[in-house]
């Protein structure tokens, strides 16, 4: 008996023994891939505000997929990275004329120390307990105190000169409402129990007149995800929509599934004067997003690395590492994921945009259209595809510049409100491709390709530029069946999803109420 | 003040870390998608290159053979169609890693590149396989690449392994930490780090830091064997015995693999639980030989028979096997104290020299170096060892060695 217990034994070790081992002195098995959300950037935008056009919006959306109920596991900005929104003013592909960068840093409090408990959650908020738990209604001082991780953050501003030299100016809070701070993930109506009026207090002015926010929001994108990147491209709906279908921007054509809704992202926003990026020619400016972590050295001291990760102290006090090196970059939408090839996704992201041409054979050469072309029967010009170089790669206009992966954006254009459908003054998701629905061209070109507003619906029009509409052939009316962000929480939210007002991206799903919304519902 | 709110830290991301069970079934989900795809179309490249990552992923928590000689069969195959692809001499170099063929693994990796690859993988793997074969300055040199690439979790995470490795514990819990703050959370990579991270603060002599990080593991992965064990550590080093073979038990009932039987039956020994010591003995005795073949574990199988009275010679055969195959500190170690064990002193001393090359504050090198210095008349360096090692881990000092280890010292002291 005990013989044939203890070669069960040694039968169920047989697997543990021909693999690995565990820990510090044994082979240790790192992970050779993990995702880096706090550093991932979901959507980059750059518009004239609908609102005023003497203002100019730049969104850096991070953190994907956000299910809001997934408590007690809310989501943060991380206090280790950089985020910068990188703009270029001379049209020479370098997005370093001006720069935006935002740092966090975060604080931890047992806000139920005073009831001498240790707190089981991050944020605390209820009715039912002792003043002033009852509810978190504010970012700082009075209201606040339910808040047991604060995300302080810090705004700065970095200005070439026509020399060259960068100034660098910390951008303080000009409405003296205190320190900035992120507005937290929307938890639900006890802990926030208006959570609108709690993040209109996260949009901050600062000096220059340049307004901010930081915190959580609605997933804006649309797309039937799941249809798109299955083989890839499985859609639900024909892939070819009818006139009707296609101008319609407040349906979404059954089945196709908005694969984000009831989901939330974080943001960071930046509303900046037109003054303060005006274009030193022409009236085009370029822009990126990125996010970096400090350079860490493997070994501290080493005298044989080129740089350390030791802290650099600045003229204005404040301390940050070194240098930092680039986690993610984004501009045009789509790109990373369906221009750029497997293998170089993780070069792409560490290099910058004037730096494209080393990977300007995956535009010239994309194989998405070769699967437009062999799944749809869609004709497809024919290589080089030197309309997507100068579409995504250049400055329009006789001189476009070097190759440098930007997302562009003409100033010059006046802006359209939101609106529940597109109109002759209104946004139209199709933007430069829109038509009504006799299939007569309306044209809105104050979106995408023209930088990029939340509700630009490019999916479709990255299918339909890809296939060859730039170039006369391709098919005009591809799409994935998903044409507004279903389900838009909050007010001041058009019928098909739009914010209205800065930051221009709705408010978030809250935990106890969220809801993914299948077609039909 | 850093310490508490490093606490309070832990303590929030205990509470902000769900089970990743959705995680694993996504993965079985993904695995079976990707087999069905394969069979229709078995030499799609694509479909080689990620059913053969996802076997290899599984392998991570299943350490089931069968994936891994999957995961081998379908390299080979694709290598068959695509000889220069190199994401396939990527995911060969990973395999010949969990094979623990280490200096095949780096040929692979730098194939890899050699071929175009760039992204991170290819990179982690030629400085994992570089510090298993004791190439510590390489491995630094890839690593730095790796981090200079890609930063987030995997190099963050090596790199704290290679600062651990020279001596900067403070460091490697620096980075540790920032590995674990860039992993998604609930992700089974974070959990990962976390019980590194454990280990690390273990090592510094924080148990209650090193528990904080051991239960957010378990409370991210809970049913893995290596959180469970790393717990079953933590409760050693709290003294609390009892928790610890429970959970030990729990861990090699899951998974029983060498290293867990191992510490085991080193807890049955220290609470004179003979019965059950003797059972966990005889499964160590078939373990071992079903480890002949592909010695996967000599390391941890030469500790154990230099604990037994009779396994001295099988201990050094062990040690020098696993050193042939795998030079790193951690060989020398393990052959330094088989050969201590067997009286073998003058050599023992050659190989502990080699053991503290790199300063590494582990303990139980310490303990090992220690006790084999005092032995060799370097009284002063040896009691230096044993007083850092006993202020941070007193209750892993080896059993029956402490100030008198009775006839077998005072043997080797006359020798």
């Amino acid at each position: 008996m005990r013989t044939s217990k203890l070669a069960a034994l040694l039968f169920s070790a047989w697997g543990a023994l021909s693999i690995n081992a565990v820990h510090a002195a044994s082979h240790r098995e790192a992970p050779l891939i993990a995702q880096d959300p706090a550093a991932d950037i979901t959507d980059t935008y750059a518009f004239v505000s609908p609102n005023n056009p003497d203002r100019i919006v730049f969104i850096l959306n991070v953190i994907p997929s956000q299910e809001p109920s997934s408590g007690p596991n809310y989501f943060f900005f991380d206090d280790n990275v950089e985020y910068a929104i990188n703009i270029d003013l001379n049209r020479d592909g370098v997005a370093e004329d001006l720069n935006f960068v935002v740092r966090f840093k975060t604080e931890l409090r047992n806000v139920l120390a005073g009831i001498g408990l240790a707190s089981p959650v991050a944020n605390v908020g209820r009715p039912d307990l002792p003043a002033p738990l009852q509810g978190i209604t504010a970012l700082n001082g009075e209201g606040s105190e339910g808040l047991g991780i604060r995300q302080f953050y810090t705004v700065t501003m970095l200005k070439k000169n026509r020399h060259g030299h960068v100034a660098r100016d910390r951008l303080e809070p000009a409405d003296g409402q205190g320190p900035l701070v992120a507005v937290p993930s929307n938890q639900g109506p006890f802990t926030m129990p208006d959570y609108e009026g709690l993040a209109a207090k996260g949009i901050r002015t600062l000096e220059n007149g340049i307004r901010v926010f930081a915190g959580q929001r609605d997933e804006t994108f649309y797309i039937d995800l799941g249809a798109v990147f299955d083989g890839p491209i499985n859609l639900r709906v024909s892939p070819v929509l009818s006139d009707g279908q296609d101008a319609d921007d407040s349906n979404n054509v059954s089945p196709a599934v908005d694969a984000f809704s009831g989901f939330n992202v974080n943001t960071i926003a930046i509303e900046v004067p037109k003054a303060l990026v005006t274009p030193t020619q022409g009236t085009q400016i370029g822009m990126y997003a990125s996010t970096a972590r400090p350079r860490v050295t493997v070994l501290r001291g080493d005298k044989r690395a080129k740089h350390d990760d030791e802290e650099v102290k600045f003229d204005d006090g404040s301390i940050e590492a070194g240098r930092f090196v680039q986690v993610a970059r984004m501009a045009n939408p789509l790109v990373n994921e369906l221009i750029i090839r497997f293998g170089d996704k993780d070069r792409w992201n560490a290099t910058e945009p004037e730096q494209e041409a080393q990977f300007i054979d995956d535009y010239r050469n994309p194989s998405l259209a070769t699967v437009i072309n062999l799944l749809f029967g869609v004709p497809i010009p024919a290589t080089p595809r030197n309309d997507l170089v100068s579409a995504l790669l250049q400055y329009s206009g006789p001189n476009g510049g070097r190759t440098s992966e930007l997302l562009r954006l003409d100033l010059s254009v006046a802006p359209r409100l939101a609106g529940d459908n597109c109109t002759p003054t209104t946004q139209c998701r199709l933007t430069v491709l829109a038509h009504d629905s006799a299939g007569n061209p309306t044209p809105d070109f104050a979106g995408w390709p023209n930088g990029r507003r939340p509700n630009d619906d490019v999916t479709d029009i990255a299918l339909r530029v890809v296939s060859g509409v730039l170039l006369g052939t391709g098919n005009a009316r591809l799409g994935d069946g998903v044409n507004l962000n279903i389900g838009a929480p909050g007010t001041s939210v058009t019928a098909n999803g739009i914010a209205q007002n800065f930051p221009f991206l709705p408010t978030p799903h809250d935990g106890r109420n969220r809801r993914h919304i299948d077609p039909g519902e | 003040v850093v310490r508490f709110k490093a606490g309070l830290a832990l303590a929030l991301l205990a509470c902000l870390l769900a089970p990743a069970a959705w995680a694993q079934q996504a993965l079985e989900q993904r695995v079976e998608r990707l087999q069905a795809k394969h069979q229709a179309a078995p030499d799609d490249l694509k479909t080689i290159h990620e059913l053969t990552e996802a076997l290899l992923l599984r392998v991570r928590r299943s350490a089931d053979p069968r994936d891994a000689n999957r995961a081998e069969a379908l390299i080979e195959h694709g290598l068959k169609l695509a000889p220069k692809e190199a994401r396939l001499w990527s995911l060969k170099s990973w395999s010949q890693m969990t094979a623990h063929q280490f200096q095949n693994a780096l040929a692979s990796a730098r194939k890899a590149r050699s071929l175009g690859a760039s992204g991170a993988p290819s990179l982690g793997l030629e400085a994992d396989a570089l510090v298993e074969l004791g190439r510590y300055r390489e491995a630094v040199d890839a690593t730095q690449q790796m981090l200079d690439r890609v930063p987030g979790l995997p190099s963050y995470s090596r790199a704290a392994h290679l600062r651990f490795l020279h001596g900067d514990l403070e460091g490697a819990i620096k980075l540790m930490s920032q590995a674990v703050q860039a992993g998604r959370p609930r992700s089974a990579e974070t959990a990962w780090a976390l019980v590194q991270l454990s280990e690390l603060y273990l090592q510094g002599g924080q148990s209650d830091l090193a528990e904080q990080s051991a239960q957010a593991a378990l409370a991210t992965t809970p049913g893995l064997a290596q959180n469970i064990a790393q717990l079953a550590r933590v409760r050693e080093a709290q003294g609390r015995f009892e928790e610890a073979l429970e959970l030990y038990r729990k861990a090699a009932q899951i998974q029983p693999s060498p290293e867990f039987v191992f510490s085991l039956w080193k807890l049955t020994q220290r609470l004179g639980k003979t019965v059950e010591g003797k059972r966990q003995a005889e499964l160590l005795d078939g373990l071992a030989r079903l480890d002949e073949k592909n010695g996967l574990y000599r390391r941890v199988l030469a500790a154990y028979y230099s604990e037994r009275q009779q396994g001295t010679i099988e201990a050094e055969r062990l040690a020098r096997l696993e050193l042939k195959a795998r030079p790193d500190i951690y060989s020398h170690d393990a052959l330094a104290w088989a050969l201590y064990r067997a009286g073998k002193l003058v050599a023992a001393r050659q190989h502990v020299e080699h053991a503290l090359a790199l300063g590494t504050p582990d303990f139980a090198l310490k303990y090992h170096a220690g006790i084999i210095l005092r032995a060799a008349g370097e009284r002063e360096r040896g009691e230096k060892l044993l007083s850092k090692a006993r202020a941070r881990a007193p209750h892993f000092e080896p059993q029956g060695l402490g100030q008198s280890d009775g006839p077998r010292q005072e043997a080797l002291t006359r020798q």
